[in-house]
């Protein structure tokens, strides 16, 4: 596949953040799993044009996917309401990555409740840095959508 | 909420009672019986100033048995210039929307190369997506706009086939069209390639998916993508599209909100969605919409309506359903299209009941019951075509029929096994199914012999017979009348409801006034009171 995809190319990661519900037990994150798949090839035509370029980077995170895992499962708190209610589920959200690297239009696509979308939400926001998606040689802005499972350990 | 699907089942009522002259399916030609498609490439320029095609398919058949004659189906519309199979020319005759292929020499077992060059003007719907065919149109700047249906009139109207629902191109399509190189093609599966030479431009589509044969269309338009990154329940990576006029890109980015919360939604219900390493995509149209595989057309013009306070679109939803209901899972015999359409349809009430809750949902069957027709089964017979099982009691007696099984299998149990079927690959993809495989399905996973409750619900127009027989000192005899099998009933007596099993033995009740039978409704029902 020589064309390649202007917009969009997707990141999938599942992170899985557990944590004990037992009071004064162990309520840290266990376990972070992640989900790789082949990427589908998606061919984009883009103002009528159809744009041909072999030499798309595709963004990384400094250090690595998996740095960014360790990333957001050391900064998410499992919301005590969510905790002490026994609310857990995945949240889905998407988000863009813009040319400077920053994580901008975080938005939840599905989500699970209040305290658990906004938790998701403000770690994605204040992530550090990314390196952005070039396209021969050009930064350009990605979209990304990411699976985030709030889940209590019975 | 009680307008929208007031609106949605007489909108159903309304325009599906128009009848179809073109049909495909029935009872199977024998020398089509020994012939199963493998693969389909259909390769064609679309001349827009005549309203012509010309070009060829080239299908990829495997003989069960050695044949002297291959037959295909392609409307009479058309004319045929040239059939070659493995390579050589062969004398053919075509009439009767039939090509009949003499080989010289016997067609031996195994694979075959068949490719018939044709063009023509294929024949033009006159009232799509109820009517099938071509559909030329031109959108507000000018552009052409051009899209197919054929799920009544199949695969034929443009391509010759094997135009029967029980064989689908296990290998996929190629679909290789060329058009003036300022409109777009969108097709199904992935695009591999545009050429762009002089003034026209040649898209290749291809998916590897089986395709049922009316999803093998594509749209040309002045079209724009807008695409969006997704996760699937199961955690795979996906792409949301949207290929939407140029005209109308600024409704693309709130339609794609409303479309991946109904993804999110219908995932929950009907697990992974079936063809995420293609795409997840709807084209706009200029008929009203279609279930075509991995291009779902839509054309509802973005009219909106709420439910639970906010934007839904109920066509979206329910031609998306589709690529569960009767593209994942496809009845091998239109005898089975409720399989379709019903189960489809009580989809889209589950959106109302994900979102709205468990009231609005009910509200949805307490008002659709009104709108059957019941003349005939849902089930009428085998070997039927698509003209004739084409009934609106599919829709919503169909979707009424398995807001029944609901009730009386209990969510713990109907739920998993909804899934569990739509899931199992022994009823998916390659494999499609009849009426008996839900029912044995189901009275399998449920422990208990559901056939009765089919039956009476698929394959006659009866209803429940619930027999009250008033007995002295304020009790009454409550039975089934119709139906050996035992059923969950709701029994309200002096003010307070009960769930309470009730059989042909009967069960007694005590009551100072006639009890009410069923007053949420879970039943299409007549009660008998003696």
């Amino acid at each position: 596949m020589k064309n390649a995809l202007l917009i969009t190319l997707l990141l999938l990661i599942t992170y899985d953040l557990k944590a004990q519900t037992n009071d004064a037990q162990r309520i840290d994150t266990i376990g972070i799993a992640q989900i790789t798949i082949e990427v589908p090839k998606i061919t984009h035509i883009g103002e009528g044009v159809f744009v041909s370029c072999d030499d798309q980077i595709d963004a990384t995170f400094p250090g690595g996917i998996d740095k960014f895992n360790q990333y957001v499962v050391k900064n998410i708190r499992y919301p005590d309401f969510a905790k002490k209610h026994h609310i857990q589920g995945k949240v889905y959200l998407n988000f863009i990555i813009d040319k400077d690297g920053r994580i901008k239009s975080v938005r939840i696509s599905r989500g699970v409740s209040k305290d658990i979308n906004e938790e998701a939400i403000r770690v994605l926001k204040s992530s550090p840095k990314w390196n952005p998606t070039k396209m021969c040689g050009k930064a350009i802005k990605t979209e990304y959508a990411i699976a985030i499972n709030f889940s209590l350990d019975k | 909420m009680k307008k929208i699907y007031l609106i949605v089942f007489l909108t159903f009522s309304g325009i599906l009672t128009y009848s179809q002259t073109l049909t495909n399916g029935g009872k199977i030609k024998p020398e089509q019986a020994i012939m199963d498609v493998r693969h389909y490439t259909i390769a064609l320029n679309v001349d827009f100033a005549e309203h012509a095609i010309n070009g060829y398919t080239e299908i990829k058949v495997n003989m069960a048995k050695p044949s002297h004659i291959l037959l295909f189906d392609l409307m009479d519309s058309l004319n045929v210039s040239k059939v070659l199979v493995n390579g050589k020319t062969e004398h053919f005759d075509y009439k009767n929307n039939l090509i009949t292929i003499h080989p010289e020499k016997e067609l031996p077992v195994g694979d075959a190369i068949v490719r018939v060059y044709y063009s023509g003007k294929p024949h033009v719907a006159r009232r799509p997506p109820w009517d099938d065919g071509f559909i030329w149109s031109k959108d507000s700047t000018g552009h052409q706009w051009m899209a197919i249906t054929a799920e009544g009139a199949g695969g034929k109207l443009y391509f010759p086939c094997k135009d029967h629902p029980s064989d689908e191109p296990n290998e996929g399509v190629d679909m290789i069209i060329t058009v003036p190189k300022d409109l777009f093609v969108a097709g199904p599966g992935l695009l591999q390639k545009v050429t762009k030479t002089g003034a026209t431009a040649t898209y290749h589509w291809k998916t590897n998916y089986t395709i049922n044969n009316y999803s093998i269309i594509f749209n040309v338009g002045d079209y724009k993508v807008f695409s969006r990154p997704y996760i699937t329940c199961d955690g795979h990576k996906a792409t949301v599209q949207f290929y939407v006029l140029n005209e109308h890109a600024d409704k693309a980015n709130h339609f794609l909100d409303v479309f991946i919360k109904t993804i999110h939604e219908q995932e929950k219900y009907f697990g992974e969605y079936p063809f995420r390493k293609e795409k997840i995509a709807m084209a706009e149209t200029p008929h009203l919409g279609m279930e075509h595989q991995t291009m779902v057309a839509y054309g509802n013009k973005f009219r909106y309506t709420k439910v639970g306070g906010e934007d839904y679109d109920w066509l979206m939803h329910h031609e998306f359903g589709h690529e569960w209901w009767g593209n994942k899972v496809t009845a091998k015999d239109w005898a089975d299209y409720w399989i379709h359409e019903g189960i489809c349809s009580f989809g889209d009430a589950l959106y109302t009941r994900e979102f709205a809750g468990e009231k609005e949902y009910n509200k949805i069957f307490q008002k659709s019951i009104f709108t059957f027709e019941n003349k005939l089964p849902i089930v009428q017979h085998s070997d039927m075509d698509e003209d004739a099982a084409y009934i609106n009691d599919i829709y919503s007696k169909g979707a009424f029929f398995m807001h029944t099984l609901r009730y009386v299998m209990g969510d713990s149990l109907f739920f998993p096994t909804l899934k569990k079927f739509v899931t199992s690959p022994q009823y998916t993809y390659d494999n499609l199914v009849s009426t008996d495989d839900v029912e044995q399905f189901f009275t399998k996973q449920g422990g208990y012999n559901l056939k009765p409750l089919f039956d009476l619900y698929l394959r006659t127009t009866n209803k429940l017979e619930i027999h009250i027989k008033s007995l002295p000192a304020n009790k009454y005899l409550i039975q089934l009348q119709n139906i050996d099998m035992k059923l969950p009933l709701d029994i309200t007596t002096d003010g307070v409801t009960k769930r309470l099993i009730v059989d042909a033995k009967g069960l007694r009740v005590e009551s100072k006034s006639i009890p009410v039978i069923d007053p949420e409704v879970f039943y299409i029902k007549k009660i008998i009171i003696e």
